[in-house]
């Protein structure tokens, strides 16, 4: 038997491997490491006059005044023009006035579809389909975060990390892949079950040699699997998962343990995301506010929605703030649609095919509104180099915005979106 | 046309093996077979045409139809006369595995196993069932109507045809349906209600799950069903936004969304369809089941207090069995004015009609095609060339919309047993073992099925506590979606490559099967076990454990090799050097199987 790798060896030659996978990982000096980003998915379709596009001086947009006028407000916190409520949305309040001067609005984006899928797909990924395509958090962390045990954490199962997958690690609803990095966590076994769970794990001495052997089968089956470009992107993809499976096997107690079976909070979430970014275990994190958005029966349910998801988000910029991360981490705020100016039957609100976003962190010029949306709510023109409004410009479109923001992480956005103008908007 | 599927039933004979597949004359597990150190030799490079040695072959068409590996003996057997294996299908395609692979297929499709949307509360005639019963009992009815339309040869017309549904106890007691107590645990009955027959369109199931909200008059339905059976997106079409040109400037939603040039595009094919589904609850009201019953309420006082003869019979719909379904609302589009029912321009007056319409469309063949082509070859539906699904459906239809047909002749297409494609076109190469593939896989040679208790400690009194769940199989506190499965809420597409979550999770699945098959097959007797036949729990004499080495090699990858070959070296060094470093081999057979369960052969493949 010849000389037996370590399993730092092991590793590192698997990295190597992992390195020629289907995205090409540039070469990173540590003090120059791309913006860090969180992505933070407003699932269902928010409606922006609840907050970051008030709308209540038109008559022919039924904001959130129109179920109750006594405490709405429009008031601007650092240059932005907000709805407010003390009463129903303080925690939105709280936000902006502790962190409006560092927050970029970004009203009227076209998402141009109705249905939640399509209008997903479009904001996250900037394509009109899913054929070949990913998500920024998963591009950013597929293009930068090759020397980290994963490139994203997908801390929701809304992400599209597409060809990417395998440099991305999904959680699962409750986070069950804390059960899987740690053989060793108990998982309880059903009624009548004769055994107990673990009911083997491996120590680690048997785990490198394990590691050894499946290296050692990889070799066989890549020399056995043909050329075509499927199966090498397979094999390739297969052995970046093993790699980052490893790095990750090791940082397990990073993720912390909420228990199996239960659901977290968007407290936990936002506190796992800066806590994996700081802990250097990935370069992305996708998340979502843990709430259904898609208010087509009772829209008053917005005010709670957004109370409850700014009271996390301001617990997730506080953090970054409090442990420096906030200049080096761009967060990105964002819903695949908002909502209709008029409510239907039921006092719910249907689909709008626009949308907005907020930026905070990772060098945004903060205080400021990009773009707009005129007395119909529906998107003004821009001058896509300063995001300003231009009667002589066009309104932002989904892709152009997902380019933009592919630029401010130091992604090229010609290799993912050819042929799109990506949209600068006076970020700094 | 290069055209990559063939037409016939006997496709051409499959290439020269690339592989040396060196098999010995017996059929069994022998030990002087296991003892030839010449039988076996490492996996070489692929045949220059690329296409799949004949027992490979074998592996990834019983993988695709069944779930599993064939056994050994088989793919011996192939390996000595390539030319069995289209009886060999025709066998698979009768089997019990082929069915449940066909419910895996078509929820890709349909997206009805929404194990993370809420189910119906334990309470009333289900206080006795847990939530993970109701699930699989509910959920999996549209599925298992197709694949009993499918194992019975029934043209799959019948799919949007049939005049009768699948049932479950448990189904028929939250639906108020005839069950036979006596039959079978899922039998053929149908609706008290009236509803029209119309195979899975009359399916509450899909209905539950998509639900129409507000103004969305059943459009969300309507798309749902134009892309799961005629793959056509219409959501995917652009709502086109010039300057201010997508605004309203007065009348209702509904009067715009037929009048505006904006909306036509997809409102004239749209709300025609979803007018079909007015009988259907707009949305089944789940939630208000579980807040009548934690008010403390009940459903009896509850029925004194409601006027059963209102159009909206508050008590019927929250108390089992609940009304899903009202004949008397299927007009309703008319009162708002919304268009009458048609599917792409063809009027129709009920779902019997829609069905009717739907089977006669030159789209749904083609588009059937494609669902099966996508879920083989693991690609997109929409990614399956034009011409290719066109072909294919013209068979399709010419077979008699027989999907065992359909089935066979994709998976005995010469492109199906490639690893290497003459020009590229996103079919072929290396496929990825499913996570319901490979949660079959691992029952299927180790006997262990993954159940724990989802909700322990956090479920008290309450009326959805899943109790016992199949992690394997499970999205709301197992794996499934972890290990690329779709979860049909947010999950909508299955992931088909190796992921870091998809070999953690393999991972721990694997060691938990190996450690139950060690345990379990040293506390039996040897006629009893399932793998570890050749050796004892104390067994370190290297002659013997070799032996079993190889027999696992077969029984787990379905693969011959030499007691003295390469595969076996390594894996003897692996139980060698855990019997080193424990003096234990019982725990070293534990970490040779979870290696086998983890082989990259069994991921890719």
């Amino acid at each position: 038997m010849g000389h037996r790798s370590t399993r730092r060896e092991l590793l590192s030659r698997m990295g190597a491997v992992a390195a020629l996978a289907s995205v090409p990982l540039p070469s990173i000096a540590v003090d120059a490491r791309p913006k860090r980003l969180i992505y933070v998915f407003v699932s269902g379709g928010w409606d922006i006059t609840y907050c970051m596009d008030p709308k209540g001086h038109v008559p022919a947009i039924e904001g959130p005044e129109w179920d109750g006028p006594e405490d709405e407000r429009e008031e601007t916190i650092g240059s932005i023009p907000l709805a407010l409520n003390d009463v129903r949305r303080g925690q939105v309040t709280a936000f902006f006035e502790r962190w409006g001067p560092r927050v970029a609005v970004v009203n009227g984006i076209v998402v141009g579809t109705l249905g939640h899928p399509n209008a997903r797909v479009r904001m996250l990924t900037g394509t009109r389909n899913r054929n070949g395509a990913a998500d920024l958090a998963a591009i950013a962390g597929a293009t930068h975060g090759g020397d980290l045990p994963i490139g994203t954490l997908n801390l929701s199962s809304l992400a599209i990390p597409g060809p990417l997958a395998a440099h991305t690690l999904g959680m699962g609803p409750r986070w069950q892949a804390t059960s899987v990095m740690d053989e060793h966590t108990p998982i309880p076994p059903a009624p009548g079950a004769t055994l107990d769970m673990p009911a083997y794990a491996p120590d680690d001495a048997d785990r490198d040699a394990l590691i050894r052997w499946r290296e050692a089968e990889l070799d066989v089956l890549r020399a056995g699997a043909g050329r075509s470009e499927r199966s090498v992107s397979r094999i390739s993809d297969l052995a970046s998962s093993l790699v980052r499976s490893e790095r990750l096997r090791g940082r397990s107690e990073a993720f912390g343990q909420p228990g199996f079976g239960l659901y977290p909070s968007i407290l936990d979430t936002a506190l796992l995301a800066v806590d994996v970014l700081q802990q250097g275990i990935c370069q992305s994190v996708f998340m979502d506010t843990g709430f259904s958005w898609d208010s087509h029966t009772l829209n008053v349910v917005q005010h709670k929605l957004y109370n409850r998801t700014f009271g996390g988000l301001s617990v997730l910029v506080d953090e970054l703030q409090r442990r420096k991360m906030l200049d080096e981490t761009l967060v990105v705020i964002a819903s695949e649609m908002t909502r209709m100016p008029e409510h239907n039957g039921q006092e719910g609100k249907d689909h709008w095919p626009y949308t907005s976003a907020l930026l905070i962190g990772g060098g945004t010029v903060g205080g400021q509104v990009l773009g707009g949306t005129d007395d119909l709510l529906t998107p003004r023109p821009i001058d896509h180099e300063t995001g300003q409004l231009d009667p002589q410009g066009s309104p932002l479109a989904f892709d152009s915005f997902q380019a933009g923001l592919m630029e401010r992480l130091d992604i090229d956005p010609g290799r993912w979106l050819p042929g799109v103008r990506p949209w600068r908007g006076g970020l700094g | 046309m290069d055209c990559i599927i063939g037409t016939s039933p006997h496709m051409q004979p499959p290439g020269p093996s690339p592989r040396r597949w060196r098999a010995g004359g017996a059929t069994g597990v022998s030990l002087a077979f296991l003892l030839c150190a010449a039988c076996g030799s490492e996996v070489e490079d692929v045949a220059p045409d690329g296409r799949l040695s004949p027992p490979e072959r074998a592996i990834r068409i019983s993988v695709a139809l069944r779930g599993h590996r064939p056994d050994l003996e088989t793919t011996e057997r192939v390996e000595r006369d390539p030319e069995i294996l289209p009886d060999l299908v025709d066998a698979w395609l009768e089997s019990p595995d082929f069915g449940r692979v066909m419910r895996d297929l078509h929820n890709d499709t349909l997206l009805v196993r929404a194990d993370t949307d809420t189910q119906y509360p334990q309470a009333g005639v289900l206080a006795d069932y847990s939530t993970a019963q109701i699930h699989a009992a509910t959920s999996e009815a549209p599925l298992r109507l197709i694949e009993d339309i499918i194992m019975s040869d029934q043209p799959y017309t019948r799919v949007v045809t049939a005049d009768y549904a699948m049932f479950h106890e448990i189904g028929a007691l939250v639906y108020g349906v005839p069950y036979d107590p006596d039959g079978p645990e899922w039998q053929a009955s149908w609706w008290n209600d009236g509803r029209p027959r119309a195979g899975v369109l009359s399916s509450s199931e899909i209905y539950k799950r998509y639900v129409s909200n507000g103004e969305n008059h059943n459009r969300r339905r309507a798309a749902h069903i134009a892309e799961a059976l005629l793959c056509d997106s219409i959501p995917e079409r652009d709502i086109i936004a010039v300057g201010s040109v997508f605004s309203f400037s007065g009348g209702t939603v509904t009067d715009r969304v037929q009048t505006d040039s904006m909306c036509l595009g997809c409102h004239t094919t749209l709300d025609p369809l979803a007018a079909f589904f007015w009988g259907f609850q707009e949305h089944f009201k789940v939630y208000r089941m579980y807040d009548l019953h934690a008010s403390g309420i009940g459903c009896e006082e509850a029925a004194a207090l409601t006027d059963e003869t209102s159009e909206h019979a508050f008590v019927t719909d929250l108390c089992y069995p609940i009304t899903t379904y009202r004949p008397a609302n299927e007009d309703r589009w008319s009162e708002l004015g919304l268009p009458a029912p048609a599917l792409y321009g063809r009027p129709g007056a009920d779902l019997s009609d829609l069905g009717r319409l739907i089977a006669e469309d030159p789209r749904f063949p083609v588009c059937t095609a494609r669902n099966f082509l996508g879920y083989f070859h693991q690609v997109r539906p929409s990614e399956v060339p034009s011409e290719v699904a066109e072909s294919l459906g013209r068979g399709f239809v010419e077979s008699g919309y027989s999907a065992k047909w359909l089935a066979r002749t994709i998976v005995l297409g010469d492109r199906f047993g490639r690893v290497e494609p003459e020009r590229e076109q996103g079919l072929v190469g290396l496929l990825t073992v499913t996570s319901q593939s490979y949660a079959q896989q691992v029952e299927h040679t180790t006997g262990f099925r993954w159940m724990a208790v989802g909700d322990p400690g956090v479920c008290v009194e309450q009326l959805n506590c899943w109790g016992a769940v199949d992690l394997g199989r499970s999205n709301v506190f197992g794996y499934n979606g972890l290990m690329g499965g779709v979860d049909a809420m947010a999950l909508m597409e299955p992931t088909h490559t190796p992921t870091p979550s998809k070999v953690l999770a393999m991972g721990r699945f694997a060691s938990e099967a190996a450690g139950f098959v060690v345990d379990s097959d040293f506390s039996a007797d040897p006629s009893e076990r399932r793998l570890l036949t050749h050796v004892e729990a104390d067994t370190r004499d290297e002659l013997e454990v070799r032996v079993q080495l190889t027999a696992l090699y077969g029984d787990i990858l379905s693969q011959r090799v030499a007691v003295h070959g390469p595969e076996v070296d390594r894996l003897w060094d692996l139980f060698d050097g855990s019997v080193a470093r424990h003096d234990h081999p019982a725990e070293a057979w534990k970490l040779v199987i979870s290696a086998l369960l983890q082989h990259p052969q069994l991921v890719l493949y």
